[in-house]
């Protein structure tokens, strides 16, 4: 009898712990999907002002103003932002590229690479305010895509 | 303007995260017959466009409805006529599409359903840029093109 009721305490205790680490797992999930899409939104502010090309001024600007609201959506899951690059050294090799080469070519690469990964980031995150953070700045870069190509309609997929 | 929309956002997940408030959800398909009758509507308006571009922003149109419709939406409503300038109308319905993408985007629960009205949204972005730089306009009218008028 006193087996049966500790195991059936052990069996509620593991009931109820479920539901509580499903939801820190979730915010571990989205917290680091944040950290993901900020680090790359800040390498492309900063690999867009190396390159220098006066028309990737509002795309480092979009990239800035992306970073800064996804910031927002990931204090409120308690988390510091990542740091930002402080060189080209700091950068993936997509934004290392637009950084050196500076060309259009670079930049649709760049771009295409932000859309997917908002597009896979987008599962990961828990609310629908961030969800939907995430996919207006990958209609953002959507956008970048069709100022980059010579005919716009070639950005379309 | 940008700055603003992405700091509001930004707060509003911030609210929504602090005070736990639920949205009403909505089943996947009536999501999704929002932005099907607006897609069907777009086949319409982008029809009227002369020239190239009408012709392939008519097709991914076209494209958006038969996916949603794969995907099992189905939308009764009969689609909305453009009038006037056939840019200026089509542009007034791509903002409302992306606006149903948006709503949608965040609600709707099967993986599958948010990718494709996420891509909807990211083409329908590109579209409203094309039709805003023949409208010599800005095409990048906000960092976060979510169907709102800049």
């Amino acid at each position: 009898m006193r087996v049966t009721r500790r195991a059936a305490l052990a069996v509620a205790a593991l009931l109820l712990a479920r539901p509580a680490d499903a939801a820190g797992a979730q915010a571990e999930d989205t917290a680091a999907a944040l950290l993901e899409l900020i680090a790359r939104e800040q390498a492309a502010d900063f690999a867009y002002r190396a390159a220098g090309a006066p028309r990737f001024g509002r795309l480092a600007q979009h990239a800035a103003e992306h970073a800064r609201a996804l910031r927002a959506h990931l204090e409120s899951v308690g988390r510091p932002p990542p740091a930002a690059p402080g060189a080209p050294g700091d950068l993936g090799p997509a934004a290392a590229r637009v950084a050196s080469a500076g060309d259009d070519a670079a930049a649709i690469a760049l771009e295409q690479e932000l859309v997917a990964v908002c597009a896979a980031a987008l599962d990961r995150l828990y609310d629908p305010s961030s969800k939907r953070t995430a996919a207006t700045i990958m209609a953002g870069h959507g956008q970048h895509l069709v100022v980059l190509h010579r005919d716009p309609l070639q950005a379309l997929g | 303007m940008s700055t603003r929309r992405g700091l509001v956002a930004a707060g509003a997940g911030v609210l929504v995260a602090g005070c736990g408030a639920p949205e009403p959800i909505a089943p996947d398909a009536e999501l999704l017959a929002g932005v099907l009758a607006w897609e069907r509507a777009l086949v319409k308006a982008y029809g009227r466009i002369p020239g190239r571009a009408g012709h392939e922003l008519a097709a991914r149109a076209r494209d958006h409805a038969a996916w949603l419709v794969r995907s099992g939406s189905r939308s009764a409503a009969e689609p909305a006529r453009a009038a006037g300038d056939p840019l200026e109308a089509a542009l007034a319905l791509q903002r409302r599409s992306m606006r149903a993408c948006v709503t949608a985007v965040g609600l709707v629960r099967e993986p599958a359903s948010r990718a494709l009205v996420a891509e909807i949204l990211t083409a329908g972005a590109q579209h409203a840029a094309i039709l805003l730089g023949r409208l010599g306009r800005d095409p990048l009218e906000t960092a976060f093109p979510d169907g709102r008028a800049a």
